[in-house]
């Protein structure tokens, strides 16, 4: 005889509230620690820039490699470009001197293009003089010369700015790589669509190292400006060709996809074939918008359409159309008031050079056609020549031909040829008529042919690349193409097991999101917690597939809702074996929990030492920063680690511990599943 | 730089304020287990013993485990454990107890 109970006993929770306070105290910690090492960082930075050039880290060193080769070339190139820039300045001088004596506003603004190209010449060799001073074998780092340079503190602080994001941002970057790659995968798909083999993870090389060898552009306009070549031309642009886009871009301060929708409006209008004639054309455009109004981007904007009015003409194909075409461009925009009316005035002058053609022809004898079919035009500076002089410069009787939108993009023309009539010392009609034509011939000359070659170009663009806002974008680049490659595949990897962890522990995630921003020491330290199955190492371990068959003869004796005796002396066998085992495995997988009901095992958790935190410090890695400001980054990083570890200590714990606490959770938390069986108990 | 851990001090917050109803919780469990017992038993009920007896009680055990029985604290229980039905009712309690650590549990990792 005796009473009946039913014991329902919960334990542990004083467990669980031991990891929570655990993850509490330590949270607030390291908090402070790590929000002081950081703060030491900036002391110590600041300590560095007052009292000696810190050191440069490798990644500054192979930044400066590249840009001391591209310095070599340049120096080569300026030898060459100062020969030519010298004939061009004469040339020029002797060109100015003719057009003073007909026309003196034209003799004015030549002089102040001259002026503008003097001075031009003149910060390049400065920029030369720098760059070969940079070249001195003692010399100090890039970073150092600036400091020197009395711009210590400002550049410094820079660099700090630079490393912090870096340490904080590697997650940012993985990111930016992921979106390259996807712009470089959309290329190669366009181009597979196209009948091209095109590699997406070679097009994402080139849009990286494009990025890295030009200072101040960024790998994603350089993937949208190869999206949008190829949009208009159906063709993938290869490297050379995105390199030449960015070097424009650089030179000329447009935008490299507005430069690569110019490009690629030429290519496919004026039947540019390769990259020489391209650089060439983009030169001839740059050049001439230095001497003018109309720049490289304005004609990014319009030469869509202007180019096909030029292509209705049948202004010349190749390069040699391309200067006429920008030529005519500047002449416009000097009597229009933006970019868009100087091209609507050369679209119309060409329309109704065309569409007046026989009025032209019967009233002046100016012939456009060359040929009687009327199938191919006269180079058109001889028919504007023509049209001008034969009409004897008269206003009414153009405005009839050009129209009133068409008369605005010649009226320069008419006003040279005019003035140099007016102005002409010649007794004779025809000799006035001649001055007035020379006069129009040199200014149509003036503007088509601006002079400059690919490296005057370059010689631009290394001047607009060397300031520091630059070198520390490419800086950046760097770090995310390695990242890109380090980083991404282990978070794509990553993503299932990420999207589970936070249905469990979002706040917990979340501060790791915060706190942590590193995406392959997160990757680390979630393996090494256990939180995530190192699945490599896993079943590389030699005795991984005994403990798995351990781990589920465990289970299956403890779902047993009425376990013998022997039963339960197995499993206490079985966890010794497990224990055992997991001491020899590279990875932290559960530990031997003693068979207790509701929380079972919680408790010891926290405390378990967890394995291959040390190889998460040396993933954090802060590049681009100085060595003193590397020394305490490391503290700072070392506070992040061991908060981290901290967390996912924590983490872990709870996790485990709010599995056992509902019963529910999923497979992938492998570890003794016990459930609070309760017998009836009998005195 | 500022390391925001507010949302783990909110974790544990949460956690300790739904810990600290696990007791009552449980109690109710068994309280209801014994409701149930009491309403609906075969034996015949002629002292009013054995139905006064059956009931729920509560222990904060040591290490803060918490334990709750459900008892009938007669003597000749153990005569009458078939026609109680108490073994239902135990099985009705520890499938609420289960329910509602399942619910703790959501609340906390939510």
């Amino acid at each position: 005889m005796s009473a009946v109970r039913f014991v329902f006993t919960q334990t542990g929770a004083d467990s669980i509230e031991g990891a929570l306070e655990s993850i509490a105290s330590k949270a607030t910690g390291m908090k402070g620690k790590v929000e002081g090492a950081f703060n030491a960082t900036g002391r110590a930075a600041q300590n560095a820039a007052r009292t000696t050039v810190s050191a440069e880290d490798k990644r500054w060193k192979e930044i400066e490699k590249t840009g001391a080769r591209i310095e070599r070339e340049f120096a080569r190139e300026t030898k060459a470009a100062e020969r030519a820039a010298q004939q061009r300045v004469r040339a020029e001088e002797k060109a100015a001197k003719q057009i003073a004596a007909a026309n003196l506003k034209a003799n004015q603004q030549a002089t102040a293009a001259t002026v503008k190209r003097w001075e031009h010449e003149k910060k390049l060799a400065a920029q030369h003089a720098r760059a070969a001073a940079r070249q001195q074998p003692d010399r100090p780092s890039a970073l150092g010369a600036l400091a020197v340079g009395g711009a210590a503190l400002a550049v410094v602080g820079t660099a700090l700015a630079v490393g912090k994001q870096v340490a904080s941002t590697i997650g940012s970057a993985a990111r930016e790589s992921m979106a390259l790659g996807a712009m470089a995968n959309r290329v190669a798909i366009n181009a597979g669509l196209a009948g091209e083999n095109v590699d997406a993870a070679k097009m994402k090389r080139a849009f990286e190292d494009v990025a890295i060898a030009t200072p101040g552009i960024k790998s994603e306009e350089v993937g949208a400006a190869a999206l949008a070549f190829q949009s208009k031309t159906g063709r993938a642009a290869d490297k050379q060709t995105l390199q030449t886009l960015a070097t424009v871009s650089s030179a000329s301060g447009s935008s490299i996809e507005d430069v690569a929708n110019a490009s690629a409006a030429l290519s496919e209008k004026f039947d540019i074939k390769n990259v020489d004639q391209l650089r060439e054309a983009l030169t001839a455009l740059i050049e001439q918008g230095a001497k003018g109004a109309y720049e490289l981007k304005d004609a990014a904007a319009n030469y869509d359409k202007m180019t096909a009015a030029a292509q209705r003409f049948g202004l010349n194909k190749g390069v040699e159309g391309v200067k006429v075409l920008g030529g005519l461009s500047q002449l416009a925009r000097g009597s229009t008031g933006s970019a868009e009316q100087a091209t609507t005035a050369v679209e119309a002058s060409l329309r109704q050079l065309v569409a007046k053609s026989s009025d032209l022809e019967k009233d002046y004898g100016v012939k456009v056609f060359s040929d009687e079919g009327h199938t191919k035009t006269r180079d058109v500076r001889d028919v504007l020549v023509d049209t001008i002089s034969k009409s004897k410069g008269s206003l009414p009787e153009l405005q009839k031909v050009f129209g009133d939108e068409g008369i605005r993009g010649v009226s320069p023309l008419i006003t040279a040829y005019n003035q140099a009539h007016n102005a002409s010392g010649a007794n004779t009609e025809a000799g006035k008529a001649a001055d007035g034509i020379k006069a129009l011939r040199a200014m149509l000359d003036g503007a088509i042919n601006a002079g400059g070659d690919w490296s005057t170009t370059v010689k631009a663009a290394a001047q607009a690349q060397s300031d520091a806002s630059g070198q520390l974008d490419a800086a950046w680049e760097q770090l995310k193409q390695q990242v890109g490659e380090a980083v991404v595949p282990e978070l794509i990897k990553m993503v299932p097991h990420i999207s589970r962890l936070v249905a469990v522990l979002p706040p917990v995630v979340e501060f790791f999101g915060k706190l942590v921003a590193m995406g392959d020491a997160l990757l680390e330290m979630l393996e090494a917690a256990g939180i995530i199955p190192n699945k490599k190492a896993y079943k590389s371990a030699p005795k991984g597939k005994e403990l798995e068959a351990v781990n589920k003869e465990i289970e299956s004796i403890e779902s047993n809702p009425a376990p013998t005796l022997e039963d339960v002396r197995r499993a206490q066998a079985l966890r010794a074996h497990r224990t055992e085992l997991t001491a020899d495995l590279p990875i932290n997988v559960p530990k031997a929990q003693p068979h207790r009901s509701g929380f079972a095992g919680v408790a010891n958790v926290p405390a378990t030492p967890l394995t291959g935190i040390e190889a998460v410090a040396a993933v954090v890695q802060t590049p681009a920063e100085g060595e003193a400001a590397k020394l305490d980054t490391t503290e700072a990083q070392k506070g992040a680690a061991d908060l981290a570890r901290a967390t996912v200590d924590a983490a872990q714990a709870i996790g485990e511990a709010v599995k056992d606490l509902g019963g529910s959770g999923d497979d992938r938390w492998n570890h003794p599943s016990i459930t609070s069986r309760t017998l009836p108990h009998t005195p | 730089m500022t390391v925001d851990i507010s949302a783990v001090l909110a974790l544990v917050k949460r956690a300790r304020a739904e810990f600290s109803r696990i007791p009552a919780r449980m109690l109710n469990a068994a309280r209801t287990g014994a409701a149930l017992a009491r309403a609906d038993h075969d034996y015949h009920n002629r002292t009013g013993d054995a139905e006064k007896s059956t009931r729920a009680v509560l222990d904060r055990g040591a290490r803060g485990d918490t334990s709750v029985t459900l008892e009938i604290d007669v003597p000749y229980a153990s005569f009458i454990r078939k026609s109680s039905h108490i073994d239902s009712a135990a099985a009705k309690v520890e499938d609420q107890i289960q329910a509602e650590l399942e619910a703790i549990a959501e609340r906390i990792a939510k």
